[in-house]
C-alpha cells in the first residue's frame, strides 16, 4: 500500500530532513525544494507500484570486488 | 573537389583538405570568423580556442606537405560541451561554482581519440548547469538560442552543442546525455546526435553529474559523420569504471546496407504521439520511409522512467551536498532546489529505483527478441520559446521543463543506443529516436543513413546562418 500524497507533508519533511545533511534553508527555500520533493515523491510512488518480483532484490547495479579504480588504472 | 562550404559534412572536409583543394587553416580560420560574426545571435560558445585551433591545423597542413596520412577528420572543426577538460581551461561544467577550478592539465579521452583523428578544437560549449536541464537556459552564461528561431529554446543540456553544429559554426560537437540531453538539442535544433550504450564511450576527463546514466556522444549534420566520429571514439578505458571492456566495433563499414533485414516498430502506449501533432508529424514519415506499420505498447515504461529520475536525483544531488551546504546561492536557480531535494531523499527510493531499472532492462531484452529496432520521438513537442514555463501536452496545460525529456529518459534509463534524426514537418525541427537493442549503435546508424538517403531525415540549414 502507497501513502497518499495527502498524507505526505513534504515541507515537513525537509526542515527534518535539512539539519542531518548540514544544510540551513530558510522558509523560502524550504517551498521551492518541497516542489521538486513532491515530484520525486511521485516517481517514488511509479516504482513502489511497478510488478517487480516480490522477495527479490536484484539491483541495476553490481559491485565488483575484484576491481578497484586504482588497479584499472595501473593496467 | 572544390572548397566545402561551412555546412558541408565532416567527411566532405576531412577529403577536400586530404586531397589538398583547401588548407585547413584556411577551413580553421573560416570556422572561427564564423563563430566570431554569428555566435552572438546563438550563444553557443562559452570558450573559443582560437591559438591553439590555428595551431593545430597548421601541423595537419605541415603533415600533409611532408606525406604523412591524415586521419579521418583532418582539419574537421569541432567543440566540445564545456563539461569537456580542454588544456588550459576550467571545466566549468555551465557552472559558476567550477570556474574556481584550476585549468585542465589534459583534454578529456574522448577529445584526444577526436584530435588523433585529425580534428580541431574551437572550443568549448553552453550547456545546462550541471547538465540538470532540458531547455538550454543559463543563469551564469546566458540562454542558448535555437538557430531555427532564436526566440526559441536550444535544448539541453548540450544546447551549445546542438546549436553549434545546427548553425554550422563546427561541423561535429560533443555532448552528454544522462536523461536525452543530446537526444533533445538535436531534435529542438534539427542535427543528427548519437546516444550510444551506456558504457561504450569513455567518460574520462569529463565532469560527472549522474555516474549511472551519464553517457557521451556526438553531434552532427550527416549520418556518415557521426560514424566517423564514433568509430575513432570507441574503445575500452579502465579509468572509467563504466567503460566496458570491449574492442571498437565500426559502424561505418556497414552504413549503407540498408534496412531490408531489419524488423523496426514504432513504439505505442506511453509513447503515444495522440494529442502530439507536431510529434505524430514527425515520427508518420520516418515509420512509412521503414515500412514500420507495426505499433509495441511496452509495460513499465513509466517506472522505467521514474527509475532514471529518482537515480539522477539522488546521485547528482550527492555529488553537489558539499556545495550546496556552502554556498547555495551560487546554483542557477533552476537547478539548486532539484539538488536539493534530491539529496534529502529516502534511501529506499534510491534502492527502489535501481530494482526497478534491473527489471525494466529484463523486459525490454525480451522486446529485442522480436524487433531490431524500435522508433518514437525524441521530444513531444519543438523547441519552446526561451522562459516558456508551460506548454500544451496532448490537450493538458504542463510544466515545460520535466516534461521536455518523456520520451528520452525512459530510454536512456536503460542505456540503449539512440540515433536522433531531425525532421522538419512545420517551421520547426522535431527529431525522432531510433533505438536499438545494447551495443547495436551500428543499426541505429544504418537506419539513420537510410533515412537521410531518402530525404525523410534532413539537417537543413536555417535561414541567416
Amino acid at each position: 500500500m502507497t501513502m497518499s500524497d495527502d498524507d505526505f507533508d513534504s515541507e515537513a519533511f525537509i526542515r527534518t530532513m535539512a539539519p542531518s545533511l548540514g544544510l540551513s534553508l530558510d522558509e523560502e527555500r524550504v517551498a521551492g525544494v518541497s516542489v521538486f520533493l513532491s515530484i520525486a515523491k511521485g516517481m517514488a510512488d511509479i516504482l513502489d507500484a511497478a510488478p517487480v518480483p516480490e522477495n527479490s532484490l536484484e539491483l541495476a547495479s553490481v559491485f565488483d570486488a575484484g576491481q578497484t579504480a586504482q588497479q584499472a588504472k595501473a593496467e | 573537389m572544390t572548397k566545402p562550404n561551412e555546412f558541408a559534412p565532416a567527411w566532405q572536409v576531412a577529403e577536400a583538405i586530404r586531397s589538398g583543394d583547401v588548407p585547413a587553416e584556411d577551413v580553421t580560420r573560416a570556422a572561427l570568423d564564423r563563430i566570431a560574426a554569428l555566435d552572438p545571435k546563438v550563444n553557443a560558445f562559452t570558450d573559443v580556442t582560437a591559438e591553439r585551433a590555428l595551431t593545430e591545423a597548421r601541423q595537419v597542413d605541415a603533415d600533409r606537405a611532408a606525406g604523412k596520412t591524415l586521419g579521418p577528420l583532418a582539419g574537421v572543426p569541432m567543440a566540445a560541451k564545456n563539461l569537456f577538460d580542454i588544456t588550459g581551461i576550467s571545466t566549468r561544467a555551465g557552472s559558476k561554482i567550477n570556474r574556481e577550478l584550476p585549468p585542465a592539465e589534459e583534454d578529456g579521452e574522448l577529445l584526444k581519440r577526436l584530435s588523433a583523428a585529425g580534428a580541431i578544437l574551437l572550443g568549448g560549449l553552453n550547456m545546462g548547469e550541471y547538465a540538470y536541464d532540458f531547455t538550454g537556459e543559463n543563469d551564469h552564461d546566458g540562454a542558448c538560442r535555437n538557430p531555427h528561431d532564436t526566440a526559441r529554446m536550444a535544448g539541453g543540456s548540450s544546447s551549445g552543442s546542438g546549436a553549434a553544429v545546427a548553425a554550422g559554426l563546427v561541423s561535429l560537437a560533443l555532448g552528454s546525455d544522462t536523461n536525452g540531453s543530446i537526444r533533445v538539442p538535436s531534435s529542438f535544433c534539427g542535427t543528427f546526435g548519437l546516444k550510444p550504450t551506456y558504457g561504450r564511450l569513455t567518460r574520462y576527463g569529463t565532469f560527472p553529474f549522474c555516474d549511472s546514466l551519464d553517457h557521451l556522444g556526438p553531434f552532427a549534420r550527416s549520418v556518415r559523420d557521426l560514424a566517423l566520429a564514433y568509430d575513432v571514439m570507441q574503445g575500452p578505458d579502465p579509468r572509467d569504471h563504466a567503460c566496458a571492456n570491449r574492442p571498437a566495433e565500426p559502424a561505418l563499414p556497414s552504413l549503407n546496407e540498408g534496412i531490408s533485414d531489419l524488423r523496426i516498430a514504432v513504439l505505442g502506449g506511453y509513447f503515444s504521439t495522440d494529442g502530439m501533432p507536431e510529434a505524430a508529424a514527425a515520427l508518420a514519415p520516418v515509420a512509412k520511409a521503414l515500412d514500420a506499420d507495426k505499433t509495441i505498447d511496452a509495460d513499465g515504461i513509466d517506472a522505467g522512467r521514474a527509475a532514471a529520475f529518482i537515480i539522477t536525483n539522488c546521485e547528482s544531488s550527492r555529488l553537489h551536498l558539499p556545495n550546496l551546504r556552502a554556498r547555495a546561492d551560487d546554483f542557477d536557480q533552476d537547478t539548486r532546489d532539484r539538488f536539493l531535494a534530491g539529496a534529502m531523499l529516502p534511501a529506499s527510493w534510491y534502492v527502489r529505483a535501481l530494482q526497478v531499472r534491473h527489471w525494466y532492462r529484463e523486459m525490454f531484452a525480451k522486446l529485442f527478441e522480436t524487433v531490431d529496432i524500435l522508433l518514437a520521438p525524441a521530444t513531444p513537442f519543438p523547441a519552446p520559446l526561451i522562459g516558456q514555463r508551460t506548454i500544451e501536452i496532448r490537450g493538458k496545460e504542463m510544466l515545460t521543463r520535466p516534461n521536455i525529456g518523456l520520451f528520452t529518459q525512459p530510454i536512456s534509463a536503460i542505456g540503449l543506443p539512440v540515433c536522433a534524426v531531425p525532421v522538419f514537418s512545420g517551421e520547426m525541427p522535431l527529431g525522432v529516436q531510433v533505438i536499438g537493442a545494447p551495443w547495436r549503435e551500428d543499426l541505429c546508424l544504418r537506419v539513420a543513413g537510410h533515412l537521410e538517403k531518402e530525404g525523410v531525415a534532413v539537417a537543413q540549414a536555417p535561414s541567416g546562418f
